[in-house]
């Protein structure tokens, strides 16, 4: 955890499930003047486009991914007491979680669209790449939504 | 045809990430190149090896790393410098 001006600004890539409830109640028994705190949960889905995912594999370039995040989380974090963002890596199950960030601010306003920001740019910009298993093959997704096949790579089979 | 001088070449590691590690079939591998040149010349050495990572960067993109640092096509490579090539991003 980083104390910078009585603020609390963490990033982290991690592995293991976090505690929510306990960062929640440890944010708000840090709080003075805030009355908000936004949270947002990502997780695996179950099935895409119909297709039952098994895994998604998320696999980071370090330190380039920690060092990017730490940076949007301190250029993200303006008007805001408290903001906590950390992305999980490894091999996930559908309805596990993801990304998990963390906001709590004096207003509402403030609170909502810094979140929506962080997550946005920890989506696009955060060098972590995912691989999702599903019943009919793995794919890499690449940006928000396109899929490359695994199978279909190398470059004698794209020739 | 002229001999290549030794010292007018230098290496540089390259490290393949992701999707691109599955497309080159490598993480890794060191790469000799005519001293000047580019990140634009590395990638064109590459393509020509490989016609997947052509239609890779053409559909998608590819973001290079030189020694830590996102760098344009046309920075100029030294001897020993650290490429990487990464996929677009896909967290969250």
């Amino acid at each position: 955890m980083k104390k910078e001006a009585n603020r609390e600004l963490h990033a982290s890539i991690i592995k293991d499930e976090l505690d929510i409830r306990r960062i929640i109640d440890e944010m708000i028994s840090q709080s003075e003047e805030e009355g908000a705190l936004v949270m947002f949960l990502g997780f695996v889905k179950g099935a895409v486009d119909g297709v039952k995912v098994m895994k998604l594999k998320f696999e980071a370039y370090e330190p380039l991914a920690s060092n990017k995040l730490a940076e949007i989380v301190r250029q993200e974090s303006k008007g805001c007491k408290d903001v906590r963002v950390f992305h999980r890596v490894g091999e996930l199950n559908p309805r596990d979680p993801i990304i998990y960030i963390f906001v709590s601010a004096k207003d509402r306003h403030t609170a909502f669209e810094t979140a929506k920001r962080l997550l946005e740019r920890a989506k696009h910009e955060v060098p972590i790449f995912k691989l999702e298993v599903r019943e009919d093959g793995e794919y890499w997704v690449v940006g928000d939504n396109r899929r490359v096949k695994r199978s279909e790579l190398g470059s004698e089979k794209r020739m | 045809m002229m001999a290549v001088h030794e010292d007018s070449m230098i290496k540089v590691s390259v490290d393949y990430v992701a999707l691109i590690a599955d497309l080159m079939s490598k993480h890794r591998e060191i790469i000799e190149l005519p001293r000047g040149s580019s990140v634009k010349d590395l990638i064109n050495k590459l393509v020509a090896r490989s016609n997947g990572l052509k239609d890779i960067l053409q559909e998608i993109g590819v973001i290079v790393i030189v020694n830590g640092l996102s760098s344009k096509s046309n920075k100029v490579l030294n001897d020993g410098d650290k490429v990487v090539l990464l996929p677009p991003a896909s967290g969250g």
